[in-house]
């Protein structure tokens, strides 16, 4: 009960991503930023990996053509429903009629790269290979395979749509939990196979660096700008199985971070990969913007994971009782 | 990574990458088919991948005992006997150089071949299928003639059509669909590699055979 | 200290969903006891005129929302049922909203402070002066 206003905003339909395929060489795609998605949902009452739509150019508008709730979360983009104001990270209630419209994300120090739109029960959509992500190489997944267009309809796939609790909303994981480093946004970065073979000043330069995320950026992966990075001699590897969040550093020495919609292959060298607890940080990071890396060890890696385990569930509990407060509970 | 023992890394939290020793061969290529099938039925492993001699293992969480998993994964490598897959054999027809082989300069720049004696040496092997992986129904091969291999590009082309027909290092292949690669294009042919409709939705797969017929030379 | 006191107000949070009034915990030689109010008043009218906007749960209080820079200032002119600011508890934000329509003007507690249940928030001037005091007038 969505219909789409805009033209062209490369927004897509993704859930938590598609797994099990990459024997066919179909990578997992999926919410760049999953832990919006999530929370997104949770907000809703929804499974955590309800398929939702992804904006991440603007503006983007969409009229709702019956009643409906929706949770927005990811960059707060100054939305609007009927010109009203919207909260960010928040489950609002959109009457028939209604126009929701996404401005461009807010400048300053939250300022994100992509809105996550959600429904009640989820974007309903066919599962194709076990989900409902949108796999844009091969053109399948998600709404027909490829990105919204004006006109589109979409339904929200739970059937009492009308009536989900609004009204509320999270502390977004920005404030959370947030990880910086001298002011730039970081990621936490495990060393891959590779790193020993690049030289000193390469490996000094990978964790000093500000990397500037190019305008050549996008679904597949983040190219970056900063100190060459040389390794001590010319690697040429074997194509091997990767997966979002490796950096890769083709001879020129800029290395590129594979994301949600890489190559679930390549043959590059490895400096590192983000930790997957930190995907959502990349995601939320713009081009023209700055990051960081910062080294940490298998254990911090698995305590990031149970963190946002722990947020996630805490968020259900919390929502849940918003949802369903006990003054309107049967007795 | 040692030319002689297998290598095992880790990539990220929950997936590890395991590398046949030596050169690339079919012999370790057909064991590391068999190791897929072993570890695919481990508790806990989400998928087996296999790769060009390498093997990437995705894991449903983190490994609880890595050392344990590792160990026992070089066991099962030590005791991996080839899998002889044959599959069909599929004839593609390339049209070589041009536009849809823009990068077949570069590959006469470092090889010192003309384009004829690439084409040649490109198209005589049957290749067989070694592995799918990169983008959906995409074909890594194994057979090609080492004198033609060519490095990746220094900077990786941001969308090569589908059906291109590329060299990267010591191997080639067919891009299934547009997107970015870091090989060289030397060709261009046509053909469905993928149908998500279809049961398995890859119409290749790994023991299949392709070979390459040469439709036209653009020099 | 059995639970920090961001666990206390979360904690808070759980006995009211789940329709707890009482809880005690021991540990250790020490005790807490949470008892919840029976009935929670959003905003409270003053003899003397503006109503105020109290807090209807516990939490960290904020102007406006923790991830916007731009916050509402006195003077802003309200309407009903409009979102003025937030209680977070734990990850949850809570509205706090302006129960007719008006003008914002005192802040009463500072932003980013711990508040509890009735904590004043706000001073408010309804468009609309309550009805006593209409009367007080016409008389």
């Amino acid at each position: 009960m969505i219909e789409i206003l805009s033209a062209s905003a490369l927004a897509t339909v993704q859930d938590l991503g598609r797994t099990g395929a990459l024997q066919w060489g179909v990578g997992t795609s999926g919410a760049m930023d999953p832990l919006a998605l999530a929370a997104g949902n949770l907000l809703l009452g929804n499974d955590e990996g309800a398929a939702a739509i992804e904006v991440p150019v603007f503006p983007f508008e969409l009229r709702f053509t019956e009643d409906c709730a929706f949770a927005l979360t990811g960059a707060d983009c100054a939305a609007r429903l009927d010109g009203l104001p919207l909260l960010p990270w928040w489950a609002h209630q959109a009457r028939a009629g209604q126009t929701l419209q996404l401005g461009v994300p807010l400048q300053g120090r939250w300022r994100a790269s992509r809105a996550y739109l959600c429904l009640p029960g989820g974007v309903d959509v066919p599962q194709v290979l076990g989900s409902r992500s949108t796999q844009l190489r091969g053109a399948f997944g998600g709404h027909e395979g490829r990105a919204l267009r004006r006109g589109d309809r979409l339904r929200a796939a739970a059937t009492n749509h009308k009536n989900s609790a609004s009204g509320f909303g999270l502390v977004p994981p920005a404030l959370a939990l947030p990880l910086q480093v001298d002011g730039v946004a970081a990621m936490r970065v495990l060393p891959a196979a590779e790193y020993p073979l690049f030289t000193p000043e390469a490996q000094q330069a990978f964790w000093r660096d500000e990397w500037k995320i190019t305008s050549q950026s996008d679904r597949y992966g983040y190219r970056l700008a900063g100190t060459p990075l040389e390794a001590k001699t010319a690697i040429e590897m074997r194509s091997h199985g990767i997966v979002p969040g490796v950096i890769q550093v083709p001879p020129s020495g800029e290395p590129i971070i594979q994301l949600a919609d890489g190559n679930s292959a390549g043959g590059y060298p490895k400096i590192g990969v983000v930790i997957e607890a930190d995907l959502w940080r990349i995601a939320q990071a713009a081009p023209g913007n700055v990051l960081r890396f910062v080294s940490c060890t298998l254990e911090e890696a698995h305590a990031a994971e149970r963190e946002i385990v722990s947020y996630l569930l805490r968020l259900r509990r919390l929502a849940d009782y918003c949802r369903f407060p006990v003054s309107e509970q049967a007795a | 990574m040692n030319a002689d023992t297998p290598s095992i890394s880790m990539l990220g939290t929950s997936a590890l990458l395991f590398e046949a020793p030596g050169g690339m061969q079919l012999l370790a290529q057909q064991r590391i088919w068999a190791l897929a099938r072993e570890v695919a039925r481990w508790p806990g492993v989400r998928e087996a991948v296999p790769g060009v001699n390498n093997l990437l293992v995705s894991l449903e969480r983190p490994p609880a005992h890595r050392g344990d998993l590792e160990a026992r994964l070089l066991a099962a490598w030590d005791s991996a006997e080839a899998l002889g897959l044959k599959g069909r054999v599929v004839e593609l027809p390339v049209v070589y150089g041009g536009a849809g082989g823009p990068h077949m300069a570069d590959v006469v720049a470092h090889t010192g071949l003309s384009v004829d004696d690439i084409v040649e040496r490109h198209s005589a092997p049957l290749y067989i299928v070694y592995a799918l992986g990169s983008h959906p129904g995409y074909c890594y091969l194994g057979g090609m003639d080492p004198r033609i291999a060519t490095p990746r590009r220094k900077v990786p082309v941001l969308s090569i059509p589908g059906g291109a027909v590329s060299i990267g290092g010591a191997q080639t292949g067919v891009s299934a669909s547009d997107g970015p690669s870091g090989w060289n294009t030397i060709g261009s042919t046509t053909m469905h590699f993928f149908d998500p409709a279809q049961d398995p939705p890859a119409l290749l797969q790994p023991g299949d055979s392709i070979r390459f017929r040469v439709e036209k030379v653009i020099r | 200290m059995i639970l920090a006191t961001n666990d206390i107000a979360e904690l808070i949070e759980h006995m009211r969903g789940l329709g707890v009034a009482e809880i005690e915990i021991a540990g250790g030689d020490e005790m807490l006891r949470v008892a919840l109010p029976e009935a929670v008043e959003q905003s409270v009218r003053t003899a003397s005129g503006p109503a105020i906007i109290a807090a209807a749960a516990c939490g960290i209080f904020f102007l406006g929302h923790p991830a916007r820079e731009v916050t509402l200032s006195i003077g802003t002119r309200l309407e009903a049922g409009e979102v003025v600011g937030v209680i977070a508890t734990g990850p949850l934000l809570r509205p706090v909203s302006a129960p007719a329509a008006g003008t914002l003007t005192r802040v009463l507690c500072e932003p980013g402070q711990r508040v509890d249940f009735g904590t004043p928030l706000l001073a408010f001037a309804p468009l609309d002066p309550p009805p006593d005091l209409r009367k007080r007038k016409d008389a």
